[in-house]
């Protein structure tokens, strides 16, 4: 299968590959890449299937990832197409043109990340957050400890033993180049 | 009121008698599938309350909560889950250091009262608690890292030819990855006898914040460079990452920190109020229970004199330790600091019975920190001949610069760190070594990486050897003489106990036999009405709460007084001594008198 990836790299260019799984492929490309790639895999090749379009905050380099993962549905391959695009500038093209059930993964990746897919029938509305009104919380600086806690009061009973603090007090730790220690 | 509303109860009355709505469950009882992430089961005994399990639930969903009093290396407490909250990701499953947490695979739980969705697994009895299925932690999948970063050491061939340390030190980048490893659980606190702030300072570490990591560390030790050197590191025995992978390496993390800064005067920021101006304290002896004392009252405005009887403060870290491990520029520069801060060092200098008296006449307290200078006998005969000597003697006499005659083939005696440390330095003069210890390898009390360490450079260990005498063969060289123990457990729970096979005699020649076998109190400087009334027949003294002795204003600390012998216990003790101190010249602020409960140790 490994003949597909080196295909890809000749018309479209490649940032790496990787054979994951006899059935796991993955290629790495360019943002701008991905709709004329996805074409031509959809029109040329066994990879016709859309199984699934997720995305990944790679907060520490500024970028998000998302991955298309085409599947041959005849020999049971999978192909993973990934690219990076900017984290602030979050926005990619959309391939519902080519699966139209590409709208709806479009749709919950543009609410829980906020990358926007312009073109795509239902960006911006809701998918399964109600009212949200916070940074999408699939980002990585979403502080979801945070969000619980000033949304979701504890019910009564709760009270919770820090050990760190606990076991300082119990043993007697204490400082001494300081008064207040 | 319409007749609809009327006739409603009545109406609802004869639904009763219909055909239901809902479908009977044709299949009853299902069983959730084998990694289903059901309600949760903890071995209790495996678990030690580090609470990783609360700090990552992202929900909020676990509390931890004390189900026993705490220990060192178990907190006591327990999580509990609060089901109103909990989306079952198992992220607390993943993340268990101890590998106790886990989910069964039963999902059917019914209570009228939605409060009673909260229970401390393995504490709280559930059906499922013995649940074979479910999810469990899987190796490769676990959230925190166990591997260790490796430590660069010079090669064991390179080692014995000089005296440069062995160990070479993390770089900065290394250090924050290994402090990235932490869960700041602070099981580790509670095993420190000086209860140093470890999670605190790894944390500063892993932030790249070494100013702050090394304030941290120095405020409540002050001899760090050499706990980070040498430390009997309890901490890393009890610490959570340790239970199924490598602790952390907090004495090396300690060992980084100080040695990034060459001179620690504007470094080291004390914030307290010179409390003690006006008010004298002596120290005998400058170990590190003395230094700890010396450091903390005179930062608080005490006159603060020690009296050391060798050529430089440290006490057994100085005259015992080898310097490939605890090099001269490192113990120089804990002492700077000291001087730095206005402790007056008499070195040189033993302090004798009308001294002493004077002492404790001129200060308003005195400090007893003189370790255990008295290497016990081999109890064989054949010791007194020329050639067998006490490892004691032998390291402060390489160490402050005697001669040390050691040549051509050595045994030494023992198993303790004194003995390995005997050993390496023999090494390095150009002997050749054998150990001979009487218990087996794995009884030996030194350091497990001294002991790896020593038979990497060619250090043979003879385990359950017992001595028998020693004799001088005709050429002058020595005969020592050996018989095998067998292990004999007499006591339930207590280690084995070596025991003489009858009858059978080894015969070990060589030049030198070094005895390294413990070492006792040794008071005779001290007057008699002092000892009389501080030390036991065996010279052990016993102090209180606040460090004080049996005789008002004298404070003692270090191996005399506790029963570990260790360079941390006898700083823990000194610390002990700076609050008793302050207490006792009554110059101890308030908030400082609440807090700590030390407790009075009996050897």
């Amino acid at each position: 299968m490994m003949h597909i990836l080196d295909e890809i790299r000749e018309r479209f260019g490649a940032e790496w590959q990787n054979e994951q799984r006899p059935d796991l492929l993955q290629i790495g490309v360019q943002a701008k890449t991905i709709v004329p790639l996805l074409t031509w895999l959809k029109a040329h090749t066994p990879f016709v299937q859309l199984t699934h379009l997720s995305a990944v905050d790679w907060i520490e380099d500024g970028e998000f990832q998302l991955t298309y993962l085409l599947t041959d549905p005849k020999a049971h391959v999978s192909l993973m197409v990934c690219t990076r695009i900017d984290r602030e500038q979050a926005e990619a093209e959309s391939i519902h043109a080519l699966w139209p059930q590409a709208v709806t993964y479009e749709q919950e990746i543009n609410e829980m990340f906020g990358i926007h897919f312009p073109g795509s029938p239902r960006q911006g509305v809701p998918f399964i957050l109600e009212g949200w009104n916070d940074i999408p919380p699939m980002r990585r600086d979403f502080d979801t400890v945070a969000y619980m806690n000033s949304h979701h009061p504890s019910r009564p009973g709760r009270e919770h033993t820090d050990p760190r603090a606990y076991i300082g007090k119990v043993f007697g730790e204490r400082g001494y180049l300081h008064d207040d220690d | 009121m319409s007749v609809k509303h009327t006739l409603a109860p009545f109406s609802a009355w004869l639904q009763a008698f219909s055909k239901p709505f809902t479908l009977p469950d044709k299949h009853g009882y299902r069983e959730g599938a084998d990694r289903y992430r059901g309600w949760h089961i903890n071995d209790t005994k495996k678990c030690i309350g580090c609470g990783s399990c609360a700090e990552i639930c992202q929900n909020v969903a676990i509390d931890m909560v004390p189900v026993d009093d705490p220990v060192k290396g178990d907190s006591g407490l327990r999580p509990r889950v609060d089901y109103g909250r909990c989306c079952w990701c198992a992220l607390c499953v993943d993340v268990c250091p101890s590998g106790s947490l886990g989910m069964s695979n039963e999902y059917i739980w019914v209570e009228a009262d939605a409060d009673k969705f909260r229970y401390i697994p393995g504490v709280d009895p559930k059906p499922w608690d013995n649940a074979e299925k479910g999810w469990r932690q899987e190796e490769g999948f676990d959230l925190v890292d166990h591997e260790r970063v490796p430590m660069p050491m010079l090669d064991p061939a390179e080692r014995t030819k000089t005296w440069a340390e062995v160990v070479i030190g993390y770089s900065e980048e290394e250090a924050r990855q290994e402090a990235s490893r932490c869960v700041e659980c602070g099981l580790c606190v509670a095993a420190c006898p000086a209860h140093m702030h470890i999670p605190d300072y790894i944390a500063a570490i892993r932030d790249g914040d070494d100013i702050a990591a090394l304030n941290i560390i120095y405020d409540n030790n002050p001899m760090p460079e050499m706990c980070g050197k040498v430390c009997t590191r309890r901490c890393e025995g009890v610490c959570s990452i340790g239970v199924q992978g490598d602790p952390l390496a907090i004495r090396w993390l300690k060992r980084y920190v100080t040695e990034q800064f060459d001179d620690l005067k504007d470094v080291v920021h004390a914030e307290v109020e010179r409390v003690g101006e006006g008010k004298k304290v002596a120290i005998v002896g400058g170990g590190p229970s003395g230094v700890t004392v010396a450091y903390y009252l005179a930062i608080r405005g005490f006159d603060v004199t020690i009296y050391e009887a060798l050529p430089q403060l440290g006490g057994a870290t100085f005259f015992g330790i080898p310097k490939y491990r605890f090099p001269m520029p490192s113990l120089e520069k804990q002492v700077k600091l000291l001087t730095d801060s206005g402790v007056k060092i008499v070195t040189n200098h033993r302090v004798e019975k009308d001294e002493m008296r004077q002492l404790v006449k001129d200060n308003d307290a005195v400090f007893i920190g003189t370790g255990l200078m008295k290497p016990y006998g081999l109890r064989a005969p054949g010791e007194d001949l020329p050639g067998v000597m006490y490892a004691l003697d032998m390291l402060r006499d390489h160490h402050i610069g005697k001669k040390v005659d050691i040549t051509g083939k050595v045994v030494v005696v023992g198993g303790g760190n004194v003995a390995i440390d005997a050993s390496r330095v023999s090494l390095r003069l150009g002997a050749e070594v054998t150990i001979a210890y009487r218990r087996r390898k794995v009884d030996m009390p030194a350091d497990d990486e001294e002991i790896e360490d020593a038979e990497a450079e060619g250090v043979e260990i003879i385990p359950q050897a017992i001595p028998l005498r020693v004799e001088q063969t005709g050429d002058g060289r020595l005969d020592f003489i050996w018989g095998p123990a067998e292990m004999v457990q007499e006591e339930e729970g207590r280690r084995p106990r070596p025991k003489l096979i009858e009858g059978v005699e080894n015969h070990m020649i060589v030049d030198r036999v070094i005895v390294a076998i413990g070492q006792g109190a040794e008071h005779s400087w001290m007057p008699e009405e002092i000892a009389e009334k501080i030390a036991d027949k065996r010279g052990w003294i016993t102090v209180d709460e606040n460090g004080m002795t049996a005789y008002e204003g004298i404070f003692a600390g270090g191996d005399l007084v506790n029963s570990t012998a260790d360079a941390i216990s006898a700083i823990a003790d000194g610390l002990r001594a700076v609050v008793g101190i302050q207490k006792y010249a009554g110059v101890l602020p308030q908030a400082e008198d609440e807090g700590s409960e030390p407790v009075a140790i009996a050897k």
